[in-house]
Parts: C-alpha cells; sequence; structure tokens
C-alpha cells in the first residue's frame, strides 16, 4: 500500500506543472463550493437557530413585516390582565424598518428596563442610552457600517448619537434601538407599538398561556398570539430559499470534481496504456493498478482542496475584517468552520473517488497483450 | 485545413465518452451562470425601474412603495399648498400570514391610478369609481399562483373578493392585487389613513424634499424598488465570482483534456507540420474538438438551467422571483461558453507549438 502510494506521490511530481494545472481547475470549484458553504452557514444561524426566547409575541398575523401592525390599549391590556403569576413582563416593542445609511435597518424600541431580561441584550461598549437623542446599534449593525459610539445616525431625519453598542440574539443583532418613549417623541404615539413581548414566569404552562391568551375577545382584527421563535422562523422563507439554492449549487460545483478526475484519469490512462500493460505484464495485479490510479486523483484532489481552501480562508477573512453583508436587512458574516471544511473536503475526495473508480472501470478491462500492442 | 477539421472531429468522436463527460463539466458552470443571470434579470425587471414623470411623498426612511408609511390626509392638502397639481393617495402593503401566502395590497382610487400607472388588462374590466365594494383586480402572476380568473373570488386578509380583471404591468406589482381605497382602509382598520401619495414630478416638489407634516419625504417613483435591488447586490456578487471559478475551471479542464489529446497525436500533427501545416492548422485541430465540447456543453447547460429555474424560485414579501432567459442573457452566455472555449484553445495550442518538432517526430 505505502509503495503504491509513494509511487502514485512521484508520478505526479514527475511532471509537476500538469500536476498543478490539472490540480488549479479543481482547486478553482472547491473554492467556489467554500464560499458557497462559507455563506450559506452563515444563513443557517438564522434559519436552523437554537431557540433563543421563551417569550410570546402579539402581533398582527396578517401582515408581514411588523412595521404595518398596530398594538391597540384594549389589547395591551388584554395581556396585563393575565396576571402577575403567569407574566413576568409585558413589554410593547416599536418596529420599523428604515433606510438609514443607505441599508435597510430594523428601527426598534422598548423600556429600558426590558432590554437585559426580556430581549436578551448585554452591552458591549458606552451606556445604555436614556435621553433624547441617543441611541444604540447591535454589534452586527456596527460591524457592517462601521458605526461606533458617537457616530450620528440619520433616522427618518432625525438625527441620533450612538451611545452604545450591544449583543444580543438573531435579527436584533443589526438592528437600532431606543427607548420607547424617545421613539414615540419620534415617531409619534399612534400606531406606537407594533407588538408586544411577554415574558412568562417560571410558573406558566407557555402554551396554556398562548391559548387563553388568543381567546380573549379583544385580540381583534387579526392579532394573533405566537411563540417568539416560531414567529421569526415563519418569517424567513427567502433566507431558506436562497439557503436551499447555495446548498444545491455548491454540492453540483463539488459534482465537477468527479467529471474532472473521471477525465483526467480516462487521459491518463490512454496515455500510458503501453506503461499499464507492462505493469500487468510483469505482475502488477488489476487491484494495484486501480489502487494506484485512484490514490493518484485522491492525492491531486487533495492538493486541489488545500489551494481551494486556502484562497477562500483568505477571501473569508477579507470579507470578515469588512463587516457583515447585508441582505433584505439580514448581516451575513462568512463563515468557514471545521464542520464545513469537513463536508467539503469528504465530498472533494468522495467525487474524485468515484470519478476515478468509474474511469478506471472502463479503461481497465483491455487484455494485457491489447495493451502492451498500443 | 479541411483535414486538420475532419481529424480534429475524428479524434473527438474516438474519445467520446471523455468529450461527453467534459460537455458536462461546462453545462454545470453554464448553467450556474444562467441560472445567477436569470435570477437577476427578473429581480431587475420587477423591481429595478424608475418612472420619471412622477413622484411619491412617504413616511421618511420607509419603504413606501411596499409597506411601512401611514400618512394622515392632511398631508395631501399639505402637497397641493407646495403646489403638486395632482395627488393621488394609495395603499401599498403586504398581508398574509407568512411569507408563503403573503399578497401584496394596494388600495387605488379607481377613477385617478389609470393616470399614474400602466398596466394591460389581459382578461375582465378595470375597476370603476361606482363600482359595488369587495371587487378586485389582480396581477397576472398572483392569478397564475392562486389559480383566479374574472368571475372567481380571491381572499385577502382572511375575507372573499370578487375579481374583475387579470392585469398586467411587468414589474412586481403583477404579484399585486388592486382593490379600491377605500376598501383597504375598511379591510386594514386605517380609517382615512393611506400610505402614500403619489403626485407628478417637474413641479416645484422635488426628489429629496421633507414635509414637516407627518415627517415626510419626497422620493421618486420606483425608487424603494431599485434601493431594494441594491440590498441584493452582495449576493449577486457573490455568486458571480462563484460562476466564474466554475467557469475557469471547466476551461482548464477542457484544455488540460485538449492538451492530452494532442499530445497523444504529437507524432502525426508534426508529421503533417512538416510538410507544410501552418500552426493555426493546429490551432484548428484544437478548435474543433473545443468547440465540440463546448457546444455540446452549452446546449446541455441551457436544458439544466431551463429545468432547474422552472424547480426553484426566490420568494420575498409576496414576489416570488424566477429564472428569466432573454435574448441578452443567452447571448452574455454564449460570451461564457466562447470565453471558455478560447482559454481552453489558446493554452495547448501555445504550448504544443512551442516543443520542437524533430523531438515530437521522433516521439514513438
Amino acid at each position: 500500500m505505502l509503495s503504491v502510494f509513494l509511487f502514485a506521490l512521484k508520478d505526479l511530481g514527475f511532471d509537476l506543472l500538469r500536476t498543478l494545472f490539472s490540480a488549479a481547475g479543481m482547486a478553482a470549484v472547491t473554492m467556489g463550493a467554500l464560499l458557497l458553504n462559507a455563506f450559506s452557514s452563515s444563513m443557517g444561524t438564522y434559519i436552523y437557530a437554537a431557540p433563543t426566547s421563551s417569550n410570546l409575541l402579539v402581533v398582527d398575523s396578517t401582515t408581514v413585516d411588523p412595521s404595518d401592525s398596530d398594538i391597540s390599549p384594549a389589547v395591551l391590556q388584554a395581556a396585563y390582565d393575565l396576571g402577575p403569576e403567569l407574566i413576568g413582563r409585558v413589554s410593547p416593542q416599536f418596529f420599523r424598518r428604515l433606510w438609514v445609511s443607505e441599508k435597510l435597518v430594523q428601527v426598534r424600541a422598548a423600556p429600558p428596563e426590558d432590554w437585559p431580561s426580556v430581549y436578551h441584550m448585554s452591552l458591549l461598549q458606552g451606556t445604555w442610552p436614556s435621553g433624547a437623542g441617543q441611541a444604540m446599534v447591535g454589534e452586527g449593525a456596527a460591524a457592517g457600517n462601521h458605526w461606533q459610539i458617537g457616530s450620528v445616525l440619520d433616522v427618518a431625519g432625525n438625527a441620533l448619537t450612538v451611545t452604545a453598542i450591544y449583543r444580543a440574539p438573531g435579527a436584533s443583532f443589526s438592528a437600532i434601538w431606543l427607548p420607547l418613549e424617545q421613539a414615540q417623541a419620534i415617531f409619534g404615539t399612534e400606531r406606537g407599538i407594533q407588538c408586544l413581548a411577554l415574558q412568562l414566569t417560571a410558573a406558566a404552562d407557555p402554551e396554556e398561556v398562548r391559548r387563553r391568551l388568543q381567546a380573549d375577545p379583544r385580540l381583534t382584527n387579526g392579532m394573533a398570539v405566537f411563540f417568539e421563535d416560531a414567529y421569526t422562523h415563519n418569517n424567513i422563507q427567502f433566507l431558506r430559499d436562497v439557503y436551499g439554492l447555495m446548498f444545491a449549487v455548491s454540492i453540483i460545483a463539488l459534482l465537477t470534481v468527479a467529471l474532472g478526475t473521471y477525465s483526467l484519469t480516462a487521459l491518463n490512462l490512454a496515455e500510458r496504456a503501453h506503461q499499464i500493460g507492462i505493469l500487468r505484464a510483469v505482475g502488477f495485479s488489476y487491484f494495484q493498478l486501480r489502487l494506484f490510479l485512484t490514490l493518484r486523483a485522491l492525492l491531486l484532489a487533495g492538493l486541489a482542496f488545500g489551494v481551494g481552501l486556502a484562497v477562500a480562508l483568505v477571501y473569508v477573512q477579507i470579507q470578515q475584517t469588512g463587516g457583515p453583508v447585508y441582505i433584505n436587512g439580514f448581516p451575513f458574516t462568512f463563515y468557514l468552520g471545521g464542520e464545513q471544511i469537513g463536508l467539503c473536503m469528504g465530498l472533494t475526495l468522495g467525487f474524485a473517488l468515484s470519478g476515478a473508480w468509474l474511469s478506471t472501470r472502463w479503461m481497465l478491462n483491455d487484455s494485457v497483450a491489447q495493451l502492451v500492442r498500443i | 485545413m479541411p483535414e486538420m477539421l475532419r481529424l480534429g472531429f475524428y479524434d473527438l468522436l474516438h474519445q467520446r465518452r471523455l468529450g461527453f463527460v467534459l460537455a458536462i463539466s461546462i453545462s454545470i458552470s453554464l448553467m450556474g451562470y444562467l441560472l445567477l443571470n436569470g435570477y437577476q434579470t427578473d429581480l431587475n425587471n420587477r423591481y429595478d425601474w424608475l418612472a420619471p414623470t412622477y413622484l411619491i411623498a412617504q413616511q421618511s426612511g420607509t419603504t413606501g412603495e411596499f409597506y411601512g408609511s401611514r400618512l394622515k390626509p392632511v398631508v395631501a392638502a399639505d402637497l397641493m399648498e407646495r403646489g403638486a397639481s395632482l395627488v393621488v393617495p394609495e395603499i401599498r402593503t403586504v398581508t398574509g400570514t407568512t411569507m408563503d401566502n403573503a399578497v401584496l395590497l394596494r388600495g387605488i382610487l379607481p377613477d385617478r391610478y389609470e393616470r399614474i400607472e400602466p398596466y394591460r388588462i389581459l382578461s375582465g374590466r378595470p375597476l370603476l369609481s361606482d363600482d359595488s365594494p369587495r371587487l378586485a383586480m389582480v396581477g397576472v402572476r398572483l392569478a397564475q399562483e392562486r389559480d383566479v380568473l374574472p368571475g372567481g373570488t380571491i381572499e385577502v386578509r382572511g375575507r372573499p373578493f370578487g375579481v374583475v380583471a387579470v392585469f398586467e404591468t411587468g414589474i412586481y406589482s403583477d404579484y399585486e392585487v388592486w382593490i379600491s381605497l377605500r376598501d383597504a382602509q375598511e379591510l386594514l382598520g386605517w380609517g382615512d389613513e393611506v400610505s402614500i401619495f403619489v403626485i407628478p414630478a417637474g413641479e416645484q416638489l422635488r426628489p429629496g424634499d421633507t414635509l414637516p407634516t407627518d415627517k415626510v419625504s419626497i422620493s421618486q417613483k420606483g425608487e424603494n424598488g431599485t434601493n431594494l435591488v441594491k440590498e441584493f447586490q452582495p449576493l449577486f456578487s457573490l455568486l458571480n465570482l462563484i460562476a466564474v471559478t466554475l467557469g475557469i475551471s471547466a476551461a482548464i479542464a477542457l484544455a488540460n483534456s485538449l492538451w492530452r489529446m494532442a499530445w497523444l497525436r504529437r507524432r502525426e500533427l508534426a508529421i503533417l507540420q512538416s510538410i507544410g501545416f501552418s500552426k493555426w492548422a493546429l490551432v484548428l485541430y484544437l478548435a474543433v474538438q473545443g468547440a465540440g465540447v463546448t457546444g455540446l456543453g452549452f446546449i446541455l447547460g441551457l436544458l439544466e438551467a431551463l429545468m432547474v429555474g422552472s424547480l426553484i424560485s426566490l420568494r420575498t414579501a409576496g414576489v416570488a422571483i424566477h429564472a428569466v432567459y432573454d435574448w441578452r442573457i443567452l447571448l452574455i452566455s454564449a460570451g461564457y461558453a466562447l470565453g471558455i472555449l478560447l482559454l481552453s484553445t489558446v493554452l495547448p495550442a501555445i504550448w504544443l507549438a512551442r516543443l520542437n518538432l524533430a523531438e515530437l517526430l521522433r516521439a514513438e
């Protein structure tokens, strides 16, 4: 086995230029597949995120974007009426999707005392905004827009100074947050609340509370009660479509590794039919020759993968330095972890193996006599 | 020259299994390129247009042409005071319980919308100002998705509306349902509020102007769509990079194969050169094989793109983006295939031309 491996290695090294040329073609494919994976894994953090909240969310279920939802005082009262034994906090939330610095950004507001407890926000830099003209930005938004403490944002014609950068799960990661009072001072109290986040007590049965509130006659005009995570997941169909498309394209792209290996091995066999005949004549078995050609293909694919990985890592590093990429209001940071690299490497080697196996299956059927005559 | 064409063609036929595999390899990269351009074209066609003759007044910072803007009637008076000769209110929002069943809803004034929105009635008749409530015009793409025709009904926010017409605009409004402004206000519980006001361009008010009333800003009609398209640009840039690397990979694989196929024929090619065939004949020999493989790859790529494009659509807030292939895309993709062909032919041709003729003649 070792001798066959060394033989394959020497064979690749013999015509190094051709080997590198062949590897370059495959490296381009593996780099593409790795980048697609790096991007789709970033999307996967939204699509397959583990539940981060057990909050209930009251929102107009007939509006796709919460911006158009409007919580009436009666609905707010219905939530309060559930009582402190079931509801720890009722947090009214203001929500808009606005163009800020030429990017579509979620602008949210809630009472400051709810930020850490209901929305799981933690302060990274600065101080929580408290006065007029102050706002805080998520770390995703800060990185993507190069916003810092002291930056001034134009939000719907109002100059707001960034006083804090926070960390929070989900899409809130890239939002701008204000104290509710201030949002209502800017945008008015009419349509001042788009949804209610309800933090349940430890004793409450979430499904039972959800059912009770949903049955309240004050919840009219499309108002519905959701589990917060379920609501978020329902509204990311676009991400799921793009994620599916990217994953499919990355697999199809890697399929070309199998095709490339097939053609390289087939040509190798056509070029060396005479030598292979001699090797067969002096005692090399069909299995050993097949092993040699397969190992050769695997080494080539391994080299290509290494080159592709190196280029992809550099690209990912450059992308990460520039901050997240924004698409449809969601920030995406390219991420290439062990899982993505392992998957792509496994597929690259697997496809190379299948290409070489298919090629040798057809080409080694000739007899020794036929081969040495070529 | 015809001899070289024949020789190249026969050699390709001799290696037809290999040629087919190479063609599939090229077809995959072409499929990716076609799909990418197909989706981008549909996105641009639907969203990336500006109506130069009209402006809109919307709540500052919002994407009022789709959702999120709410204005009071007093804004209309303010606009007229500032010289707008025509003020047409509209409601624009997205209704539905999930992105899957979302519908773009537009509330219109039946006696005025024809002036500001060019459309073509495909069947039925337009909405009229004296129509009874709960009637709707449905965009052609939405009508196809929901399988509705004039005389049928469509459910909007849980209430049935009688369909009076199916219309076509060629932009995202082909996914909209149009109902009277009064019906929309009642359906949404908006009272007398609207989403936007459409006003003529070229008067006193200009894009970028703001009104203190309700924090209103003026922008070009269609600008919200062009901004949304810009939001998708990073995604398309990445996919474009991938498509180009796949093309380079396919070109390298083909160049490598052509070079090796020519290497197998090196003695015969050297003899032909020695009896007077020029180096261009060598290029022709490689080009005919490359063209055969690339041509087959192009046809296969086109078929694959048509198949995948019909299966996968990107859905966002009531609009499905499909892969659309027009002549421009076919020409660009043909250029892409030509690039693969040139790269894969030129590289081995240079390589072969540099080899010593005497050594090649000695090859066994």
